[in-house]
């Protein structure tokens, strides 16, 4: 605008962060001490973790850990092709202190990072921990410490969406929602419009421990989805894209899409929900698609089988889990069908809840959940598996923790995250396609939500796009579906399942812990049939 | 620009290095480790069909940021100019990159806005190539694309387009629904352009195309339908020919449906309206006058030609309230000195944003101090007082001034010296700027006195 | 005058320890700071929500975790040329503070401006109100620990598990800008709750409360009543689905009330969506066109020219739901982020409704107010005088829920939901409880419920994000749809 402000930009842009000035005073939030906040890998962290693992030991702690996080998030939302607007523009940092003393956690967190704050974060944890100590009702036990963590890692991105000009986002998104008013749809009378909603994330995580751990992970996250709408007179039909989904990654997730190959499709399915019946309530045999089976594996394997829920430690929180404990139950919970296996992982390029280290230093290794639909391990942390000990004694597993330790930031106290997980594929190449074609009255679902109550057990499915299936043939779409279900009857009634070639992955989000906290991780899954499903019409009451 | 110097100095340096090969060098050793060499540049994934989406956000930061003069040169640069180097820009880093047959109109519309006419139609030719073994209605609808295209190209292609729409005519029946469109777009652009019997026969087109329409498809173009011989009624008011807008309402109302109770309340009313045309004009009732200069406050003032134009609160960035302001300041240059006066409407809110209730005059204060001071408006300004009530739920109701009940929908209003209204319209559309200032010339060349008003 | 005494004394203490939000002086030094950082002609607005909160976590009847964080939140925006931009940020050093500025400064660049007048607000006509409790401040570790073993050594006795979550926090919350405005008020918040298990996993009762003062809060009387309710669950039997007389004790109220709440807002119902709008043909006033005293896109502002249901009757006539900043059992931050008041409003009158939220253009526009009328979630019930126990005896045929949980909207236009009973539910004959009974999956609307109601209790503080009060009530024909027999 005025010479004023383009002084101003180029000094912001070629600004070198410079350290503040002597002085000050000792009020909260102007101490004086770093101005320069450093980067995961810097040399500068290591020693405030230092800093703080001593001041812990000396207050008394047997084990401590802390970790620093610096989280950028920004949020685009392009409605049409002249608008935009920002959801989301943050940066947040935030430095933890866990301290063990006596069998009893204590945790305190800040955002500052300077020598004196990490100490104090350190003394009050453990002296919070000795307080929690003195019931004495509890004692947690970490097991030997793991191989010592070290080193740095990174979500393999090919450019980072924070070093993507603003002006380049726009344009991409407004190409993108452009594709849906300039659609071919010959002489129909409709109008189509899409609206992008991206989010990226890039955490800047270092995690120290008195184990000796040093490590320095950057996590890149994006959440991308593309709402598509059809307008006719009859009604609007809605279909969202497949193929932009979360995922770890950086800038191509959203730029290298082929979303231009994908929009006819979508378009022709949402003209397809505007000619749709009301369901007729009934069982029917249900073919759903990858795409929502990743939240069926999600909601009723994947957190059913974390530990910390199954013990009854989110009782009061996110819940319990209808899996019983194996540490009471003589024999391993089964879900009656061999269709079923489930490996989970915290390794996948695109998973959400992918790095190299989780939040105790462990190296999180693959493992199966699930085989041949016998649950036959859990989701641990250090000290919920030295819980498992004898369990996994007894069935020949390493007792040692499955590496799902996170928090959602050094704000958060550490605590269980579901990892990330695989439904394995069939044997066959079975297609999602085939699958319909074996059915004889029935639906196919395909995207939606799930939704599952406080024990993981009674849910509900809603379907994006629901196809009535007569004879093996699509015969037209339903709306207003609900098909409802009871996890372990679901999974019994498993018929098939898609092969190689069927697979998908897709993030997701849950919440758990309290205070709350948010969870992401990736659950890849492949199409499956299921038998007799009572689907209601979910607007019609009792 | 500053968004421009940014873009074209990061696309010519690309441009550059493309030319010398020694990206092409980089690119042989990348192409080799990943499949695209381009993938971690800004704006990787771009070719030049897709520089049109860049073209949006540069026509729109250009217009809105025409007051950073550091970047924009005046005397050289218009925003159109400065637009189409940054375009040129662009386009020039990613020639050569490759471009799906989908893409080929985008393709096209660039070219159309950098000048290669050829190379846009050839685009288009391609396109329509693919398009061989589709069905008809899926080529009318890239023929339509095409046609708006053209249309919607600076200056605009109208041979070219009315071409397209030829061929989309051809087609026939099937196409109805997307032929109302195309020539709606047409007679738009015909009116734009001063072609006014091509305005005519799109228009006489449409209507004919949309009566022959199945219900469903009638249902959905019924906007179209109306709006544009609402805009023809516009267009021929603007011309000094008020008997055929009015034959344009009158054939819209024999169009509306009789339960559309809405649109016909509506358009009578327009109709109305443009029956002010021939009548005497009623003198204007202001509560406070400003800059009101010899001619005083009686407006219009006898012997003299009058433009009655609206003012809006506020009056800068958006819409086109700007562009009103300058074409005034233009006409007012041009017949300075004439027998032209220029009277500003505008009425008070009766309440300011994050303070009390204003009362009228300070209100007037204000609009006076803004109008006059800031934007400078070339004549006077009328401050009508806006009585209002409140419907239960809160919400006011605002009163017809006096000035409502005497021009009904009339914002722009021309009354020759006679005080007979010659010309009316509801808003202020840049694009009969010209046809109003012949129209202005044309009353000042009429004598003075003698003639009286036709009533109707 | 309290408040401006403990600002007083909290400002003395930070001289020995830091302390632990930000105080008013702080805001104002940072907001200083930051004017000094950007360029002339910015106006500059801060939102700040400077939090500490310590937590207790539990289960099993052994304490799991707990936690002490202080967080600065600070959300900048900036307005200059009829455009605006924020950004957010939790340190406040000056390297933090010139990033944010300069991602703003980045995204002014490309913005259209807006056509809506804006000006920041410099008015401080704020409803006085006391959130602060020292009680809840000064609850340490120490004495949140000791707590802790009092509260499930009952639970213990019975060999059943106790799980629950303890938390207390205060928040500065300042808005200032650089029009003058200094808005800022501190806030204690305190949050119990507490679940029961049987170790065989059919019974679970649960019990929870907020308030600003730890000492309203009866964790002991809490705790036995969800044991209490977790005995008296134990073994639940099926029953039919179908539609039920219900007595929902005041946190299921409160959970199906929360959609309700959210919904209140004129824009989209005088657009003909949701709830509240009033669908039949709207007439237009067409001789005269729209006041074009502003311009058009300004009128997308003030509503879509229909009607909403203002003035008619929507719930039963015994139903008030209001909100005030200044109420003494939930009081909440009289000032939103950008510093327009929160009032006290009156949303449903004796089943009659009165407003709907609107945000500062429409109140321009079409109300000649200037300020939004803010809903900020909060809000108050009103209630009977019918105890739970009456209710129950009047009963002839129907179920007592504890809460409802997974509620979520199903049709906006109805606002049906569906979800589930949890934590303790009971069929009752013939005026009395008789047993207990599996959890249902309910789809039911709170605008049918409370036209269906029968009796309503006293109200009192529920568990809910933002203060709610709300009674106990007795509803007929509440549609429990499928057994989801969770516990």
């Amino acid at each position: 605008m005025s010479p004023t402000r383009r002084d101003f930009l180029k000094t912001i842009s070629a600004a070198t962060l410079s350290l503040a000035g002597g002085g000050g005073n000792a009020l909260f939030g102007l101490l004086p001490g770093i101005d320069l906040y450093p980067h995961a890998g810097d040399p500068a962290l290591k020693e405030l973790a230092a800093r703080a693992l001593d001041a812990a030991r000396a207050a008394g702690a047997s084990y401590a850990d802390v970790r620093f996080t610096l989280t950028r998030l920004e949020g685009l939302r392009i409605p049409s092709v002249h608008s935009y607007q920002h959801t989301a523009d943050q940066e947040f940092a935030g430095v933890g202190v866990r301290a063990l003393v006596d069998g009893a956690w204590g945790f305190a967190s800040s955002t500052l990072w300077t020598a004196d704050e990490v100490a104090r974060l350190a003394t009050e944890a453990a002296v919070q921990a000795k307080h929690n100590a003195a019931a004495g009702r509890r004692r947690v036990e970490l097991g030997p410490p793991p191989a010592p963590a070290n080193g740095e890692w990174q979500t393999p991105i090919r450019r980072d969406p924070f070093t993507v000009p603003l002006a380049e986002k726009i344009e991409t998104g407004w190409a993108f929602v452009e594709l849906a008013s300039r659609y071919n749809i010959g002489a129909r009378n409709a109008n189509l419009g899409a609206t992008l909603d991206t989010t990226w994330e890039r955490q800047e995580r270092t995690f120290a421990s008195t184990d000796g751990a040093f490590t320095s992970q950057t996590v890149y996250r994006v959440t991308p989805s593309y709402r598509l709408s059809v307008q006719r007179p009859r009604g609007t039909g809605r279909r969202s894209s497949d193929l932009l989904r979360p995922r770890a990654g950086g800038w191509e997730v959203l730029a290298e899409a082929p979303l231009r190959d994908e929009v006819p499709r979508l378009v022709e399915e949402a003209f397809l929900m505007t000619e749709a019946e009301r369901i007729v309530p009934d069982r029917y045999d249900v073919v759903i698609d990858a795409r929502l089976m990743t939240q069926l594996v999600a909601l009723t394997i994947g957190t059913a089988t974390e530990l910390d829920r199954i013990l009854g430690y989110e009782a009061n929180a996110g819940g319990t889990s209808y899996i019983a404990s194996p540490i009471d139950q003589a024999e391993p919970y089964a879900f009656d069908t061999g269709l079923l296996n489930v490996r989970a992982n915290r390794s996948q390029p695109d998973g959400l809840a992918t790095v190299r280290w989780d939040d105790e230093g462990v190296e999180p290794e693959e493992y199966d959940v699930v085989r041949d639909g016998v649950v036959v391990d859990y989701h641990t942390t250090r000290e919920l598996s030295t819980e498992l000990a004898a369990w996994h004694g007894r069935h020949g597993l390493p007792n040692r923790s499955r590496g799902c330790a996170a928090g959602e930031d050094a704000l958060a106290v550490t605590m269980l995250q579901p990892p990330n997980l695989e439904m394995l594929p069939g044997a066959d190449a079975t297609t999602f396609d085939e699958l319909v074609a074996g059915v004889k009255k029935g639906l196919a679902i395909c995207a939606g939500t799930v939704t599952v109550d406080r024990q993981q057990l009674n849910g509900e499915i809603n379907g994006e796009l629901v196809y009535e299936i007569r004879d093996g043939k699509v015969v037209g779409t339903v709306h207003s579906s609900e098909a409802l279900f009871r996890a372990p009857e679901l999974w019994r009634s498993l018929k098939g399942i898609g092969g190689r070639g069927s697979e998908y992955r897709a993030g997701i989000t849950v919440r758990k812990g309290q205070p709350e906290q948010v969870c992401h991780f990736s659950v890849g899954a492949v199409p499956a049939l299921f038998e007799k499903v009572a689907v209601t019409n979910k607007l019609r009451k009792a | 620009m500053r968004y421009k110097s940014w873009y074209q100095s990061s696309r010519i340096t690309l441009a550059t290095l493309w030319a010398t090969g020694a990206l092409a060098c980089a690119a042989a050793t990348a192409a080799a480790q990943s499949p695209n060499p381009m993938a971690n540049r800004d704006f990787s994934g771009y070719n030049p069909g897709r520089c049109v989406a860049a073209a949006r956000l540069i026509e729109r930061v250009n217009r809105f940021d025409h007051n950073d003069t550091s970047a924009y040169h005046p005397a050289s640069d218009t925003l159109f100019t400065a637009t189409v180097a940054s375009i040129r820009g662009c386009e020039a880093a990613y020639v050569g990159t490759p471009i799906g047959t989908d893409e080929l109109l985008d393709q096209a519309r660039v070219q159309l806005f950098t000048a290669q006419d050829e190379a846009a139609i050839a685009s288009a030719r391609q396109r329509l190539g693919t398009m061989a073994s589709r069905t008809p209605e899926e080529r009318g609808w890239e023929l339509y694309l095409i046609v708006t295209d053209y249309l919607a190209a600076k200056p605009a292609r109208i041979d070219e387009a009315r071409k397209a729409l030829a061929e989309l005519d051809a087609i026939g029946k099937s196409v109805g629904g997307i032929r109302v469109l195309a020539h709606f777009a047409m007679a738009s652009a015909a009116i734009r352009n001063w072609d006014d019997e091509l305005m005519r026969a799109e228009v006489d087109a449409l209507v004919k195309i949309w009566t022959e329409l199945d219900a469903e498809t009638k249902r959905w173009r019924y906007f179209w339908m109306l709006t544009s011989l609402t805009n023809l009624a516009a267009a021929e008011a603007a011309a000094d020919r008020t008997d055929l807008a009015l034959a344009a309402i009158e054939r819209l109302l024999a169009l509306i449906p009789a339960n559309d109770t809405r649109a016909l309340q509506m358009y009578r009313a327009i109709e109305r309206t443009y029956r002010l045309t021939g009548q005497k004009a009623a003198p204007l009732e202001a509560k406070f006058w400003y800059n009101t200069g010899s001619t005083g406050t009686t407006r219009p003032a006898p012997g003299r030609v009058s433009l009655i134009l609206p003012l809006f609160r506020p009056c800068d960035e958006v819409g086109n309230c700007r562009e009103l302001v300058q074409a005034a300041r233009r006409i007012a240059h041009e017949f300075q000195g004439q027998d032209l006066d220029i009277t500003f409407r505008i009425r008070t809110f009766g309440f300011y944003a994050d303070t009390a209730p204003a009362p009228p005059l300070a209100e007037a204060r204000y609009d006076s101090t803004y109008f006059l001071g800031q934007l400078r408006i070339p004549g006077a300004l009328a401050v009508e007082e806006t009585k209002f009530s409140f419907k239960p739920d809160g919400r006011r109701v605002n009163e017809p001034t006096t000035d409502d009940l005497n021009y009904l929908r009339a914002r722009v209003v021309l009354v020759d010296r006679h005080g007979v209204i010659r010309y009316v319209a509801e808003g202020w559309n840049p694009v009969f700027e010209d046809r109003l200032r012949e129209f202005i010339r044309k009353l000042l060349a009429e004598p003075a006195g003698g003639a009286k008003a036709n009533i109707e | 005058m309290s408040s401006i005494f403990s600002r007083l004394s909290r400002s003395t203490w930070s001289l020995f320890t830091p302390d632990r939000f930000l105080s008013a002086d702080a805001c104002q030094e940072l907001l200083a700071r930051i004017i000094g950082m950007s360029p002339s002609g910015w106006e500059i607005s801060l939102h700040i929500e400077s939090r500490w909160s310590g937590n207790l976590r539990w289960a099993r009847n052994a304490i799991t975790t707990a936690g002490d964080t202080t967080e600065p939140r600070v959300t900048i925006t900036v307005h200059h040329r009829n455009r605006s931009a924020n950004f957010k940020i939790n340190r406040l050093d000056d390297a933090s503070i010139r990033s944010a500025l300069a991602h703003i400064s980045r995204r002014l660049e490309l913005q259209a401006p807006s056509d809506i007048p804006f000006a920041l607000r410099s008015a401080e006509d704020y409803i006085q109100t006391e959130l602060w409790s020292d009680a809840t401040y000064q609850l340490d570790a120490a004495q949140r620990a000791a707590l802790q073993r009092q509260l499930v050594g009952s639970a213990e006795a019975e060999q059943l598990l106790s799980a629950g979550y303890l938390e207390v926090s205060a928040i500065g919350n300042g808005v200032v800008n650089s029009a003058g405005l200094f808005a800022y008020l501190p806030e204690t918040r305190a949050e119990f709750s507490v679940t029961v298990r049987d170790p065989s996993g059919t019974g679970s009762g649960w019990a929870g409360v907020a308030s600003k003062d730890w000492r309203d809060i009866d964790a002991a009387r809490l705790s036995a009543i969800a044991l209490d309710k977790c005995k008296r669950s134990i073994d639940p039997v099926a029953i039919e689905p179908g539609r039920y007389t219900v007595i929902l004790e005041p946190q299921a109220v409160s959970d199906l009330m929360r959609p309700l709440i959210s919904s209140l807002s004129r824009v989209p119902a005088e657009m003909g969506m949701g709830p509240w709008a009033d669908r039949p043909e709207q007439t237009a006033q067409t001789d005269f066109l729209p006041d074009d005293s502003i311009s058009l896109a300004a009128t997308v502002s003030s509503g879509g020219g229909g009607n909403s249901k203002i003035g008619q009757l929507v719930l039963d006539p015994r139903i008030t739901i209001s909100a005030d900043p200044a109420d003494p059992e939930g009081p909440f931050v009289p000032f939103a982020p950008d510093g327009s008041p929160n009032r006290a409003v009156k949303w449903i009158e004796n089943g009659v409704l009165r407003e709907l939220s609107y945000p500062r253009s429409y109140a321009n526009q079409m109300l000649n107010k200037p300020d939004p009328l803010n809903n900020s979630g909060a809000y108050r019930m009103s209630g009977g005088d019918t105890t739970i126990e009456e209710m129950i005896a009047r009963t002839e045929r129907g179920l007592l829920v504890t809460r409802l949980t997974n509620v979520r909207v199903v049709d906006l236009n109805s606002l049906l939901c569906t979800g589930t009973t949890s934590d303790g539910l009971w069929l009752i004959e013939r005026g009395e409880i008789t047993r207990p009974v599996k959890n249902f999956r309910f789809r039911e609307s709170p605008l049918f419920a409370f036209n269906s109601l029968e009796a309503l209790g006293k109200p009192v503080r529920v568990l809910q994000p933002m203060p709610a009060i709300v009674p106990p009530a007795m509803v007929h024909d509440f549609s429990m749809t499928s057994l989801a027999d969770a516990v």
